[in-house]
């Protein structure tokens, strides 16, 4: 186990170290001079003089090279460098909208497990059954939905003709309802066939065969045997969307006036400010990374025939 | 499976394969079908129920939400497709060309989807479009960069598997060309099943180019594109729910129906493997 975390932590410093080389390319994209930029951002009309005076304490005038390993340098000491127009540390701008993208993500992913784990295992246990074919067709209903669409329905539903929610929210829990429930119930339509899917694959299994020609009832064979088998394999499929999920808060996050990481980036994106960009992509791509990493080797822990062929490797 | 089944399912595929086809021709003929300009404002007719002239109502510029829906759906559509053709195109040929050459080329081509993929959700599109700049060209290109590695990682899959089957190493043997071997032989052989994560990758980019511009990250007003209508909608919730309702409705409509579409390909070609 030791081992198998090791070469993980490798790969992912491999891949995290690749993560930086392009962010850091990505600037080269910009169109403009960043030192043009960063003066406008902070409200100065530039003279030639004066972007040339900022080239060189940006460092601009380096060679390439020498800007990215400075500029890693300081990444690793956790220093994403100072947004163009607060001149306030990067790190700090991510941190403080963080939570709240991880709260909204946290409460889409319960309400996506509340949905989605019942009614996938009451399709795949009445497999075929009218009810399997109306949860399916729901599912697959609300997995083409536009989440902010859905929640634009909801809004005018329960906060204008109900008048149970709030239209607006300053990031308080009643606010995050109507955001969380939209991008739990697009989610849970493609969770709910892939936990159906899941389940029925191990319907033939060999052990599954083996427990019915032992007699055992198909409901036991079910609930007893392939639920248990199955269950480490949905639940890592569900951790991983997790992940997935804080990248893809950021539409929910403006509709709403959410104050998390979608909301500050769309500022930080009026203002060019080009090492806020910078630093919320890198610091997305670093927590994705480890929480899938987490999740996976979590799954070789909870399930020890996993561990076995991750190690002979398999 | 029974035969009745297998009709139906034909059926339902030329049903949905008609559809797509009554869409196409609706937004390719939009200057035709739309009933007004999309960008006509008309102030004597602000936020107006829908009625026999208008039919999906009208916006708080008087401006037509029928027309503008339709228009709307034309430029996701063309986006869509767009980005489809380039990252299919790219991440077919780069896929294909890691999985036969193996080796540094494969590695370096692995390394960079890997990096790709290391975001997650509208993560990469978003940086790249904030540091380019808003507009269409740059949503193009940002999704482009994002969405070939799809097409890249099954391609290379599925070379790896063919490289080894006896008809290749018969083109082989007989003296054929990589290059005649991977177009020829091996390209045809992959295309169904690139073609199925195409059909479901539309409505995602559907999607995701609407969402881009909620974010004012793609098409800028006054443009008619669903995601910013939908988004200019929110404001006036109350006093005209139907400029919220229309674009998003079809939205999810075609979304469903390119899903729809993806599943029954998926089906028909596991068929015929399995025949």
């Amino acid at each position: 186990m030791k081992r198998l975390i090791l070469k993980r932590l490798l790969q992912l410093g491999i891949i995290l170290l690749s993560v930086s080389v392009a962010v850091f390319l990505l600037v080269n994209l910009a169109p403009g001079d960043p030192a043009y930029i960063k003066l406008s951002a902070q409200g100065e009309t530039p003279t030639n003089e004066r972007v040339e005076e900022e080239r060189i304490a940006m460092g601009l005038d380096q060679p390439l090279h020498i800007q990215y390993f400075s500029w890693l340098g300081q990444v690793i000491q956790g220093d994403f460098g100072s947004s163009y127009r607060t001149d306030q540390p990067v790190i700090n701008t991510l941190l403080k909208s963080f939570p709240y993208t991880l709260v909204l993500a946290l409460a889409a992913f319960i309400v996506m497990l509340l949905i989605s784990v019942p009614l996938g295992v009451l399709t795949a246990v009445k497999k075929n059954s009218l009810a399997d074919y109306f949860i399916r067709v729901l599912s697959f209903f609300s997995a083409s939905l536009p989440e902010f669409w859905l929640a634009l329905i909801l809004l005018y539903l329960f906060a204008l003709q109900l008048k149970w929610l709030p239209v607006m929210g300053k990031g308080e829990l009643k606010s995050m309802i109507i955001p969380a429930f939209s991008l739990g119930v697009v989610l849970s339509g493609k969770y709910i066939r892939q936990i159906r899917t899941a389940l029925l694959e191990e319907l033939d299994a060999d052990y599954a065969l083996g427990a019915r020609t032992r007699g055992l009832t198909e409901k036991t064979v079910m609930y007893a045997h392939i639920m248990r088998n199955a269950s480490i394999s949905i639940l890592t499929m569900l951790a991983m969307s997790f992940g997935a999920l804080l990248g893809g808060t950021a539409v929910i996050e403006n509709m709403f006036m959410w104050p998390g990481m979608g909301r500050m980036i769309v500022e930080a994106i009026t203002w060019r400010d080009i090492p806020v960009i910078q630093g919320f992509a890198l610091f997305m791509a670093g927590v994705y990374c480890l929480i899938n990493l987490m999740v996976d080797l979590s799954y070789g822990l909870l399930d020890p025939r996993i561990k076995i062929r991750k190690e002979s490797g398999q | 499976m029974s035969e009745k089944r297998k009709n139906v399912q034909e059926i339902i595929f030329y049903g949905l394969l008609a559809a797509t086809i009554l869409i196409a021709i609706m937004v390719a003929l939009a200057n035709q079908i739309a009933p007004h300009d999309p960008l006509a404002v008309d102030y004597s007719m602000i936020l107006q129920k829908p009625s026999a002239a208008y039919p999906f109502g009208t916006d708080n510029m008087g401006r037509c939400v029928l027309s503008r829906v339709i228009y709307g759906l034309r430029s996701s559509v063309a986006m869509a497709l767009l980005i489809t053709l380039i990252s299919f195109t790219m991440g077919t040929f780069l896929g294909m060309v890691s999985g036969y050459y193996g080796r540094v080329v494969d590695t370096l081509i692995m390394r960079i989807t890997d990096t790709l993929l290391a975001f997650p959700g509208l993560v990469i599109c978003i940086a790249i479009v904030g540091i380019m700049g808003a507009g269409w060209k740059n949503v193009v290109i940002a999704l482009a960069i994002s969405g070939w590695v799809e097409y890249a990682r099954v391609s290379r899959g599925m070379v790896l598997s063919l490289r080894e089957k006896e008809f290749i190493k018969a083109a082989r043997s007989s003296g054929c060309g990589r290059v005649r071997i991977m177009i020829v032989h091996i390209l045809p052989n992959i295309f169904q099943q690139l073609l199925v994560i195409a059909t479901f990758n539309i409505g995602h980019l559907i999607l995701t180019f609407a969402g881009l511009a909620i974010l004012g990250l793609g098409e800028q007003p006054p443009a008619p594109e669903l995601g910013l209508m939908l988004s200019e909608s929110k404001q006036f919730l109350q006093l005209a729910p139907w400029l919220m309702v229309y674009p998003g409705l079809v939205m999810f409509l075609v979304v469903m129906l390119f899903s729809l579409l993806g599943d029954c390909l998926r089906d028909r070609m596991n068929q015929k493997t399995s025949q």
